[in-house]
């Protein structure tokens, strides 16, 4: 039972440490842009698919768009058109 | 109005098509169509949209889903690049103890499309003008007491015309010249290992496989991602739920840029039920990067998300709710805020009314008022209107729509 609970306090500090990263140092380059898509969001409108202008988008087995990163040019036009926000 | 009907006559037909096949295999459809006059465009527009859905249970185990939706305008609506999109697929879904596999087609149509730098870092001089693309996914997923392993295969196909430009010196301009029709594809697969150290808590692999399987394709547009994560779910009381996800995800492409190589994914998630009125939840997802040397950790994104919902008990049919939510990007500091409410008005008849604030550039008002003759079934008139600070204002809509569950 206790190990239960330090693998559960190990995991929920990585956790937290991924939020923790914000103190370290911040760009706002281009390069730096890595859009993703929230699956818990995305209802497969497809919007962001017709949107896209580098055939960078498309939908996996489950009917979530998904965004593919060695095409993608960070234009940010999914963003936009995206009903539920679920693009960040 | 008239051009628009003459236009999408070839995607019509597919739609009704469709429509015959599943009612003659008596499967459960959902069609949805609504007629829109858009407002803020270049000139007045007019657009429709339908969607059908069909589910069919061929055998035990064995499911028919066929899913098909249309966006046909006369003219092209804000930063589409296509008049008309259309967008089909079929599946196979088989369940049993502890399978499950699916196998699918899809199918996209583009009417009318513009002409776009697809591939701006393999031919940066020529457009393409995406056609058709056609998409064949199979999935597999199995379960064997606390282990789980699942892979995925997806062949997708675009048909386009590439276009290159010639000067020509006697115009001094650029004539562009309309190659034959070539495919470009692009092959996805994986193949994922979850395993349940306890009940709540489970560790993950996975490894995501990508190529461009077109003549000539550079390397820059292969990529190959390895992750590693673990998954959490906690429910510390029968009403409520606590989930939250870490995953280093590393890249290899050379269209990544060093710095992003390796992610982290960090998803927290606090779901809450009081009786069956009210439901809500908030998530918090950060997503941070670093080169493969781990020297320094910079920030991509970073959201805090909730929602709340609410059910009356007035209403019997529970179609009557007043939703709520916000989401705050931390890094950006913008707030987008939403709030939505479903009444019914007198027996069958409902009212929406709907806002949504983007920052301080967009304000959206929705407006619905409905005719229910029986569940999923109803008639409506709705309007959209959007006020903007942007140059680029969004459209406005105003039309009739249906929904009939066969």
């Amino acid at each position: 039972m206790k190990a239960s609970y330090l693998l559960v306090f190990i995991t929920l500090l990585l956790m937290v440490l991924g939020f923790a990263c914000k103190q370290a140092t911040l760009t706002t380059g281009a390069t730096m842009l890595v859009y993703e898509i929230d699956h818990s969001s995305c209802n497969g409108c497809g919007e962001c698919i017709r949107v896209c202008p580098n055939d960078a988008i498309y939908f996996n087995v489950q009917s979530k768009a998904v965004i593919d990163q060695s095409k993608c040019t960070k234009c940010g036009k999914c963003v936009k058109v995206c009903p539920n926000s679920a693009i960040y | 109005m008239w051009e628009m009907c003459e236009s999408m006559s070839k995607q019509c037909y597919l739609l009704v098509i469709l429509l015959l096949g599943v009612w003659g295999l008596k499967a459960e459809v959902q069609l949805q169509s609504g007629f829109y006059s858009v407002s803020g465009n270049e000139k007045q527009t007019y657009l429709n949209q339908s969607r059908l859905d069909a589910n069919f249970s061929l055998i035990p185990n064995l499911t028919l889903s066929v899913i098909s939706k249309l966006d046909a305008a006369d003219r092209k609506v804000q930063e589409f690049p296509q008049k008309k999109w259309m967008n089909n697929s079929i599946g196979l879904q088989y369940r049993k103890e502890h399978w499950d596999a699916e196998v699918g087609y899809r199918n996209l149509l583009f009417g009318n499309p513009d002409r776009l730098q697809l591939y701006p870092e393999w031919r940066p001089g020529t457009d393409f003008d995406r056609q058709t693309q056609h998409q064949a996914q199979l999935g597999i997923k199995g379960n064997f007491a606390g282990l789980s392993v699942s892979a995925y295969g997806i062949n997708k196909q675009l048909r386009s015309n590439p276009v290159e430009y010639v000067y020509d010196f006697g115009t001094d301009t650029m004539i562009p010249t309309v190659m034959p029709e070539q495919s470009f594809g692009d092959v996805y697969y994986g193949v994922e290992l979850s395993y349940a150290v306890k009940p709540f808590l489970s560790i993950n692999a996975s490894t995501d496989m990508k190529q461009a399987n077109f003549t000539g394709a550079p390397d820059i547009y292969k990529l190959n991602t390895f992750t590693l994560g673990t998954q959490m779910e906690l429910q510390p009381i029968s009403s409520s739920r606590f989930s939250g996800t870490f995953n280093w995800r590393n890249c290899d492409g050379r269209g990544i840029p060093d710095i992003t190589r390796n992610i982290f994914e960090t998803t927290l998630r606090y779901q809450q039920s009081l009786g069956l009125q009210f439901s809500g939840f908030i998530s918090l997802i950060n997503d941070s990067c670093s080169d493969d040397k781990l020297n320094e950790v910079y920030l991509l994104s970073n959201q805090v998300r909730c929602h709340l919902l609410y059910h009356f008990e007035y209403d019997p049919a529970q179609a009557s709710y007043i939703s709520a939510g916000v989401k705050h990007s931390l890094k950006e500091e913008a707030i987008a805020i939403f709030g939505e409410g479903q009444w019914k008005l007198v027996d069958h008849v409902y009212g929406t009314l709907g806002y949504r604030r983007i920052g301080t550039t967009i304000n959206n008002y929705q407006v619905k008022v409905s005719y229910n003759f029986r569940s999923f079934t109803e008639c409506y008139l709705q309007c959209n209107i959007n006020d903007s600070t942007l140059s680029t204002k969004p459209l406005n809509y105003l039309g009739i729509g249906t929904s009939i569950r066969m």
